[in-house]
C-alpha cells in the first residue's frame, strides 16, 4: 500500500483489496475514503481555504490560503499529529527520527512518520512518499522531502 | 487572477475593513472605493484575497433618486405652463402652453427610468 504525506498530511492508496482494512486493524487506525485515497477522519473534513483568524480544524489559522487542504496546511504551518490525531503547529513537534539506509531505500522503524520530525541534520521532516510492505510489515521509503 | 479554483465568501466592508465569516480579513485587496459601507464577496485566490462590492444597490438608488427629480421637474413645468400667461396687455387672453413638448419627453425618460429600475439585476 502507498502511503504518501503532504505537509503533513497522510494519504493512503491500497493496492491491493484488503490492504486498507489489514492495515487498519493492524495499526488501530479508522481511516475514512476521500476522492481517490484514504485518510484520517479529521483531515477528510478540512476545508479548501483558510482565513487568519477563522478557526481551521481544531486550531485558528494564521494565514489566508486558498487551495488543497495540504497547502492550505503548509501555509499554516500545521501538520497532522498521528497520536492525538488533531492538527498541531509543525513547530511543536519534537521528535527525533534517524531511518536507516537499506540498498536505496530508508526503511521506518514505524508505519508512519511524524511530519514535523527532525532526522539527525536537524533537517524537518515535511513530506514522504513510500511503500508499506505487508510481507514483512515494514514502511519501505522511497523519497523524503525536508523543509 | 486565476477564477477556476477560488474560494468565493460572503462579505461586508466598512471604512476599508473587509469582515467575513465574522472575521476581519487581513491583507485584503479591495476592487472598488471601499469607503460607505456595502455588502460584496470575498475572492480567495490562492494566498491572494481581493473584495469586489456589489454595486447594484447603488445603481438602483441612483435609477430612484434621477427618477424621482425628473419627476418633480416634469410636475414644476407642468404647473408653470399650465398657468397661462398674458401674451400681450392690450389683448387679455393666456398664451398657449409652449413647453409641452419638453414635459413629454421628461415624462418619456423617467418611464424608461422606472422601467429600468423593474428589470435591474
Amino acid at each position: 500500500m502507498r502511503i504518501l504525506c503532504q505537509h503533513g498530511f497522510h494519504k493512503f492508496i491500497p493496492r491491493q483489496p484488503g490492504d486498507l482494512s489489514v492495515f487498519a486493524s493492524v495499526y488501530g487506525l479508522t481511516l475514512v475514503r476521500k476522492e481517490d485515497y484514504y485518510t484520517f477522519e479529521r483531515l477528510a473534513d478540512l476545508e479548501k481555504y483558510s482565513l487568519e483568524g477563522l478557526a481551521y480544524s481544531n486550531l485558528v489559522a494564521n494565514s489566508n490560503y486558498e487551495g488543497q487542504p495540504w497547502e492550505v496546511m503548509k501555509e499554516n504551518g500545521f501538520v497532522y499529529n498521528i497520536l492525538t490525531g488533531l492538527l498541531v503547529l509543525k513547530s511543536t513537534i519534537k521528535i527525533q527520527i534517524d531511518p536507516p539506509v537499506l540498498k536505496r531505500y530508508l526503511l521506518s522503524e514505524t508505519p508512519l512518520i511524524q511530519a514535523g520530525s527532525k532526522n539527525k541534520f536537524s533537517q524537518t521532516v515535511l513530506s514522504y512518499d513510500g511503500e508499506f510492505l505487508f510481507d514483512t510489515m515494514q514502511f519501505r521509503l522511497n523519497g523524503v522531502e525536508y523543509e | 487572477m486565476g477564477l477556476s479554483m477560488s474560494k468565493i465568501l460572503e462579505a461586508t466592508c466598512e471604512d476599508g475593513i473587509v469582515t467575513a465569516l465574522g472575521v476581519e480579513v487581513q491583507d485584503v485587496e479591495i476592487l472598488s472605493e471601499g469607503v460607505g459601507a456595502s455588502s460584496g464577496v470575498l475572492i480567495l485566490d490562492g494566498d491572494k484575497a481581493y473584495y469586489v462590492a456589489k454595486t447594484s444597490p447603488d445603481l438602483k438608488t441612483t435609477l430612484e433618486k434621477l427618477s424621482d427629480a425628473l419627476g418633480s421637474i416634469s410636475s414644476a413645468l407642468s404647473a408653470i405652463d399650465g398657468a397661462g400667461h398674458l401674451i400681450a396687455a392690450t389683448a387679455g387672453v393666456p398664451g398657449p402652453p409652449v413647453a409641452s413638448g419638453d414635459i413629454s419627453s421628461l415624462n418619456s425618460s423617467k418611464g424608461e427610468l422606472d422601467d429600468l429600475l423593474e428589470e435591474l439585476k
